[in-house]
C-alpha cells in the first residue's frame, strides 16, 4: 500500500488545480472559435 | 513543482492503495508529441497553398484553417510518436522524446492524438468545407496508417511513398480557399513529394547507424550510401525539372522562374556534391549535412518566391 505524504498530496491537488483550468481554458477557447467561425461565414 | 509529485494514482487520479506509478508529464511533453519543427514547414507550405488560390477566404477563417491544418499535422506527429515508442527507444535522436523515455503514459498520448485529429478536421469543415475537411483526415491517416505503420518497416521506398503526407498540406490550403482543385496545387504536391527523398535520405546517410540499430529498412541501410547517393541525385534532378514547370505552363511568371532557376541550380550542386563523396564515417558527410540544411531552405523560398510572384503579378 502506496501513501503520500502531506506536502505531496498538496503537491497533486494543485497540479490537477492547474489541469482543471487548462481544460477550462480550452474549452473556453474551443466555443469562442467555433462562435467566431460562425459569425464569419455569416458574412460570407 | 508540481511534476515533482510523486508518480502513484489511482484509475481516478487520487493517491491511494494497490495503485500503480504512472509517469510524469508536463505540457512540454505534449507540445514535443506535436513535432513543433516538422509543423513550421507544414504551416507554411499551407499558408501559400492558401494565398495562391484564386479564391480568399476571410482573415479569420484563413487563420482557423491554417490552425487546423497545423493541429492536424500535430495530431499525425502524435500518432507517429505513439506507434514508434518502442522504436523510438533504439534511435539516440529521438529516445529522449516523452514516450520512449517514459514521461508520457502512451494512452494519454493516443487520447491526444484521437482528440486533435478530431478537432482538426471538424473545424476545417466548419470554418471551409468538406473537400479540405476529407483531405486533413486523408494526410493524417496516411502519415499515420500508410506510411508510418505500413511503409516504414517494411520497404526502402518508405519516405518515397509516405512523402505524399508531407505534400498534402499546400493542397489542403489551396482547398480550403477555394473548395477545388488544379494543377498548381498538384504541381506544389509533386515539389513536395520528390523533395522529400533527398531531403530525408541525405539525413538517412549520416544517420545510418541510428535506422540500422532500429531496424528500419532505410535505403542506406538496405542498398548502402553509394546507391542511395545516386538516387539522390536522380531524385534532386526530377525536383528542379518539377519546380521550374509552374514557369512554361503559366502559372508562375519571371519572378518566380528566376528564383526556382537559381535555387534548383543550388539544390542540384549541393546533390552533385553528395553523389561523388564516398564516405561512410558520419563525421565525413559534411555533403550530405548541407544537402539536408540547404534543402529545408530551399522550400521556404521556392514557396515565397511563388506567393511573391503571385502577389507581384495580382498588383
Amino acid at each position: 500500500m502506496t501513501t503520500w505524504s502531506p506536502e505531496e498530496e498538496r503537491a497533486f491537488v494543485a497540479r490537477r488545480r492547474r489541469r482543471n483550468l487548462a481544460i477550462g481554458i480550452v474549452l473556453g477557447l474551443f466555443a469562442a472559435l467555433f462562435y467566431g467561425i460562425t459569425i464569419s461565414r455569416m458574412t460570407l | 513543482m508540481p511534476t515533482e509529485a510523486p508518480a502513484l494514482v489511482s484509475p481516478a487520479g487520487r493517491p491511494g492503495p494497490g495503485t500503480a506509478p504512472l509517469p510524469l508529464s508536463d505540457w512540454r511533453d505534449y507540445v514535443a508529441l506535436l513535432k513543433p519543427r516538422v509543423m513550421s514547414l507544414v504551416v507554411f507550405t499551407a499558408a501559400c497553398g492558401l494565398l495562391l488560390a484564386p479564391r480568399a477566404l476571410p482573415p479569420f477563417l484563413a487563420g482557423v484553417a491554417i490552425l487546423a491544418i497545423a493541429v492536424g499535422a500535430g495530431a499525425a506527429g502524435a500518432f507517429n510518436q505513439w506507434l514508434e515508442a518502442d522504436l523510438d527507444r533504439c534511435m539516440a535522436r529521438t529516445r529522449n522524446r516523452p514516450l520512449p523515455s517514459g514521461r508520457l503514459a502512451r494512452e494519454n498520448a493516443l487520447a491526444f492524438a484521437v482528440l486533435l485529429a478530431v478537432f482538426s478536421v471538424t473545424v476545417m469543415a466548419f470554418a471551409a468545407n468538406l473537400l479540405a475537411a476529407g483531405l486533413l483526415a486523408a494526410s493524417i491517416v496516411f502519415y499515420a496508417v500508410i506510411y508510418t505503420l505500413w511503409l516504414k518497416p517494411r520497404t526502402p521506398q518508405n519516405i518515397v511513398i509516405g512523402g505524399a503526407a508531407g505534400a498534402f498540406p499546400p493542397v489542403i490550403g489551396w482547398a480550403a480557399a477555394s473548395g477545388d482543385l488544379g494543377l498548381l496545387p498538384a504541381l506544389l504536391f509533386l515539389i513536395i513529394f520528390l523533395w522529400t527523398p533527398p531531403h530525408f535520405w541525405s539525413l538517412a546517410l549520416f544517420l545510418n547507424g541510428d535506422y540500422g540499430r532500429a531496424g528500419i529498412p532505410m535505403l542506406p541501410v538496405t542498398h548502402g550510401p553509394r546507391h542511395t547517393r545516386r538516387q539522390i541525385l536522380l531524385y534532386s534532378v526530377a525536383l528542379a525539372l518539377v519546380s521550374l514547370a509552374p514557369v512554361p505552363t503559366g502559372l508562375a511568371g519571371p519572378l518566380y522562374g528566376a528564383a526556382a532557376l537559381g535555387l534548383a541550380a543550388l539544390f542540384l550542386w549541393f546533390a552533385i556534391r553528395v553523389s561523388k563523396n564516398a564516405a561512410t564515417d558520419p563525421c565525413q558527410m559534411q555533403p550530405e549535412k548541407r544537402l539536408f540544411a540547404f534543402s529545408i531552405l530551399y522550400l521556404f523560398l521556392l514557396f515565397a518566391a511563388l506567393v511573391a510572384d503571385s502577389l507581384v503579378a495580382a498588383a
